[in-house]
């Protein structure tokens, strides 16, 4: 071997040793002698990628909370760390990141992920390796079977679905159409979907589908216009909605149009102008508490804006897991034991309790898109 | 509204789409023989740069649309000087420039992707939607159409009547004897990409409008835009045109019994079949095997 | 320590990918097959492999499995492209890539579509273990191509890379050759492809995308063409070059986009500079 070649080795070699000194300082911060201990949780979700606009608030949201339990020493002797990865709402990145977090990071809990995909593929990872996970957002059916080490504050899909078809059929929509996004999120929504719609005697004349990263779509479009359905039920990401919802409007097709919790954002309206006005959305409840109130206020004083879908639930979420920690030895699975017994929770986004399953019962809200902007919706 | 029409308009749609890449990429490999990959980064650089200027800093419409032209005819000849010539120089094959040409497809989208962010972005334009033939299409994509077209016999025009034209079609030829007649090669290529560069800004800007940005943009439309030309003739400019056509109408009409998320598939087949079966393309003489 | 784990984990990269690259080596540097399409072969054995363990195939089985499904469909894919000049053969097999990617993402009743399959069963339980694994595996990957450069196939491969037609002329069954090189080559991508996803434990569509070609290219340009030591060292640099910008703190959404820079930046300027690489023998011209 050339001289060259090994100097060039030595050199990586050398850069990549220097810089484990550094690494050991972040991942092993128990070892600080000074002051509390610590304890590290990881947060995973979207900051880039078509989901990015509910992720980045979330991630605020999170930070938020944060602040306040280290401000107000809410675990004991600790101090909470948080670290975040950007997943991108895709499994490949997550199930790296969560992999990073178990082995590398050795967190003792996981805020998130933020998309149903992204939890549905990191479950196996975490729960192989006993680490606490709790997702904010994610709404799959199948996630209720994901694992003994699996939560989540939102209700499942079943609901969701339900709630869309119920809603369809009170106003009157005999013949469906769905367009919908290609991921487990939408997969899950659409197929619980279809049951309901079924036994409430609802007709689904077509159902398309696009890939993640999708920008045109007016050929499904124009497909599913070919049969004439009374309403739409669009599931998809705030980045391909607002294009689908343009692009329906470009061709023409003047349809009621349903959309499920990831199209509540203001990133829709923005994007699809005056073609989302009349959109209308299902989204896990959050009930008008003191708590929210709390919640809403602190949250606009840190971002300038008002709280959109899931930060209240992301905000709770590590309100919860710490105070899982505090009440037990901030073990992963002692803090697992403890949440299937603590019995109801009253944070800022409403009033519930775990199941043997780590799932939750809410109830779901409609709201409606009216000249530019979201508002609550009751179907007469 | 007539299904059957609007499918074979988004056809043409798309097809026009396709082509508007294909030319340039066309006519960069009818001169320089060897495959410019990177043609889909400039053209998706281009959009991006319509973006910053229209949105982002919000200068008047056209001038963001001739400052985004001078760029990317710019970033195309860049191209040319810091990375193929030094290779040609080495008398470098076809099959080194093409995986360089990737890999400057790959450096340019991922700083794309690094300055700009993964969120797909949005030119916001007045876009009246019109009724043809029972079947809907907007403003831009007319514009898109007619410039395909206009393109297309500007092009033909350039290559058959203007010196320039004569010298690129004498260097496609033979270079060597073009040399002998006193034509500089390396002058011809830095003409070419800067004409077919400024082909995929304006690829760039329409689509961009039309289809919105997202950071791989580029590489989607190259796939389809070396399809078509693979289907035409990749050396042939009109040839390639006609191929993006047919690409555009077969994946649209096909997709009508197909599941939609075949549509890509449709491409990719179609461009296996022609490579093997008639590398030449539908309009092109035939090609020596290895 | 944490570190450590991070150490190994990359370990297990730099030996899945040294399969892929010494197995590319044989077809684009000794036999001089510009195969673009390397990805394909790699993501049929993942998937065949995925699927299988998760039909109670035992996870050994399934990976050599894997590698067969890479072999067949490496075979398949040269019998009609061989005879195509370098760039169309190019074109052709990154074509029949994104066609396997195409596939992967309708297949939807086998392969679950853009959804993607989860929850791949490991081979071992920690990843120490599979270290081992993976540098065994290597090691014996290392010492066939090894054994094959050195061999009258191996040479005969090389003589077809420079000069077809005298070859031919010399009563060398070209066409033959092409095949079982090409075979060969999928057969160990195929296994790599077969060791990564039962390490990530999650694979989509995603897997045959032009993202790792480069990544590819790059590890084998710059360990060199035709040079089976080559190939390792180029895997183990460019894997290590963009680590230190991890620890800079870059946030990770420009983490991404940079390495995909440094790997293209890499191949380009050797490919400028040094296109003989660091132990090659020949340039790709």
């Amino acid at each position: 071997m050339n001289r060259t070649l090994i100097g060039i080795l030595s050199l990586l070699l050398v850069l990549l040793v220097a810089c484990a000194p550094a690494q050991e300082q972040k991942a092993e911060p128990e070892a600080k002698p000074v002051e509390k201990g610590e304890v590290v949780f990881g947060w995973l979700g979207p900051l880039t990628g078509g989901a990015a606009t509910i992720g980045v608030p979330v991630k605020d949201a999170v930070e938020l909370a944060v602040g306040e339990i280290n401000a107000n020493n809410v675990i004991p002797g600790k101090n909470l760390k948080m670290i975040y990865e950007d997943d991108s709402c895709d499994p490949k990145k997550s199930t790296t990141s969560t992999q990073k977090f178990v082995d590398v990071d050795k967190v003792t809990a996981i805020v998130g992920g933020l998309c149903s995909g992204t939890v549905l593929a990191d479950a196996p990872i975490v729960e192989d390796k006993k680490v606490l996970m709790m997702s904010f957002s994610a709404t799959n059916p199948k996630i209720k079977d994901a694992g003994d080490y699996i939560f989540r504050n939102v209700p499942s899909d079943n609901g969701q679905g339900t709630a869309a078809a119920s809603l369809m059929q009170k106003l009157g929509y005999k013949k469906v159409g769905i367009i919908h996004i290609q991921n487990d999120y939408a997969v899950g929504l659409t197929d619980v979907f279809k049951g309901e719609a079924k036994k409430l005697g609802l007709e689904v004349v077509a159902t398309e589908t696009y890939n993640p990263d999708s920008t045109d779509f007016k050929t499904q479009i124009a497909k599913i216009k070919a049969k004439r359905p009374d309403a739409l039920y669009m599931v998809s990401h705030p980045a391909d909605a607002a294009i689908v919802l343009k692009q329906i409007s470009e061709l023409g097709f003047k349809v009621p149009i349903v959309g499920a919790d990831a199209s509540k954002d203001d990133a829709v309206i923005s994007g699809a102008g005056k073609a989302a006005e009349g959109l209308i959305v299902t989204l896990p409840g959050v009930p008008k508490s003191p708590e929210l109130e709390k919640f809403a206020s602190a949250y606009k004083a840190k971002t300038g804006k008002e709280f959109s879908a899931y930060t209240p639930e992301a905000y709770d979420v590590v309100y919860i897991l710490a105070k899982a920690c505090g009440a037990t030895d901030c073990t992963s699975t002692a803090m697992k034991d403890y949440l299937y017994g603590m019995g109801p929770y009253t944070g800022a986004s409403g009033t519930y309790e775990f199941d043997k399953d780590g799932e939750v019962d809410k109830p779901y809200d409609y709201f409606v898109v009216k000249d530019g902007k979201w508002e609550q919706y009751v179907a007469s | 509204m007539s299904i059957a029409t609007q499918l074979i308009l988004n056809g043409i749609i798309a097809g026009a789409i396709y082509a508007l890449v294909a030319s340039g990429f066309s006519l960069i490999y009818s001169v320089t023989k060897f495959m410019h990959f990177a043609h889909g980064a400039v053209l998706a650089l281009g959009a991006y740069l319509m973006y910053t200027f229209a949105v982002g800093i919000g200068l008047n419409f056209w001038l963001a649309i001739l400052l985004t032209l001078i760029c990317s005819s710019f970033a195309g000849v860049l191209m040319d000087w810091l990375v193929y010539r030094p290779l040609r120089k080495r008398k470098a094959s076809g099959a080194v420039l093409l995986i360089a040409s990737i890999a400057l497809m790959i450096l340019v989208n991922s700083l794309i992707l690094a300055f700009w962010g993964a969120d797909v972005k949005t030119v916001p334009v007045r876009n009246p939607v019109f009724d043809v033939l029972g079947a809907r299409v907007t403003l831009i994509q007319v514009i898109i159409i007619i410039v395909s077209v206009v393109l297309l016999l500007a092009l033909w025009f350039l290559m058959k009547r203007t010196k320039l034209g004569k010298a690129m079609r004498a260097v496609a030829d033979n270079k060597d004897v073009a040399m002998t007649v006193g034509i500089n090669p390396e002058r011809i290529y830095t003409y070419t990409f800067a004409i077919g560069s400024f082909l995929a800004g304006v690829a760039g800007i329409l689509i961009g409008i039309e289809q919105n940005l997202y950071p791989i943009m580029g590489l989607s439309l190259i796939i389809k835009g070396f399809t078509g030309a693979v289907i035409g003739s990749l050396a042939s400019v009109p040839g390639s045109v006609l191929g993006s056509l047919i690409l555009g109408l077969v994946e649209n009409i096909g997709i009508w019994w197909l599941p939609s998320g075949y549509k890509d598939a449709i491409a990719f087949v179609l461009l296996f079949i022609f490579l093997l079966f008639r590398p030449s393309g539908l309009l092109g003489v035939k090609v020596r095997e290895a | 320590m944490a570190f450590i784990n991070y150490l190994i984990h990359l370990a297990i990269l730099v030996g899945i990918y040294s399969i892929l690259t010494v197995s590319l080596n044989l077809a684009v540097g000794f036999t001089g097959l510009l195969n673009l399409g390397h990805v394909g072969f790699f993501g049929i054995g993942a998937y065949a492999s995925a699927l299988l363990s998760m039909y109670g195939v035992p996870v050994w089985a399934s990976i050599i499995l894997g590698g067969f499904a890479g072999m067949v469909a490496g075979i398949l894919l040269a019998l009609p492209t061989t005879r195509l000049k370098g760039d169309y053969l190019a074109l052709a097999t990154l074509g029949f890539a994104f066609i396997m990617g195409s596939v992967a993402r309708n297949w939807t009743d086998v392969t679950r579509g853009a959804l993607g399959i989860p929850g791949i069963p490991k081979i071992v339980r920690g990843n120490t273990e599979f270290l081992v694994v993976v540098l065994i595996i290597a090691i014996i990957t290392y010492f066939i191509f090894w054994k094959i450069s050195r061999s009258r196939f191996g040479k005969t491969c090389e003589a077809i890379r420079d000069d077809e037609l005298a070859a031919k002329m010399l009563g060398k069954d070209t066409f033959m050759h092409k095949i079982a090189a090409l075979g060969i080559s999928a057969f160990f991508a195929g296994i790599g492809g077969a060791l990564f996803a039962h390490y990530i434990t999650f694979i989509d569509p995603s897997i045959f995308g032009l993202g790792d070609l480069i990544l590819l290219f790059s590890m084998l340009i710059v360990g060199g063409l035709a040079s089976v030591k080559g190939s390792a060292i180029g895997t183990i640099i460019i894997f290590l070059l963009p680590e230190p910008l991890r620890f800079i703190g870059f946030p990770s959404s420009i983490l991404g986009p940079m390495r995909e820079i440094i790997f293209a930046l890499i191949l380009l300027l050797i490919l400028i500079y040094r296109p003989k690489g660091i132990l090659g023998k020949v340039d790709l011209a």
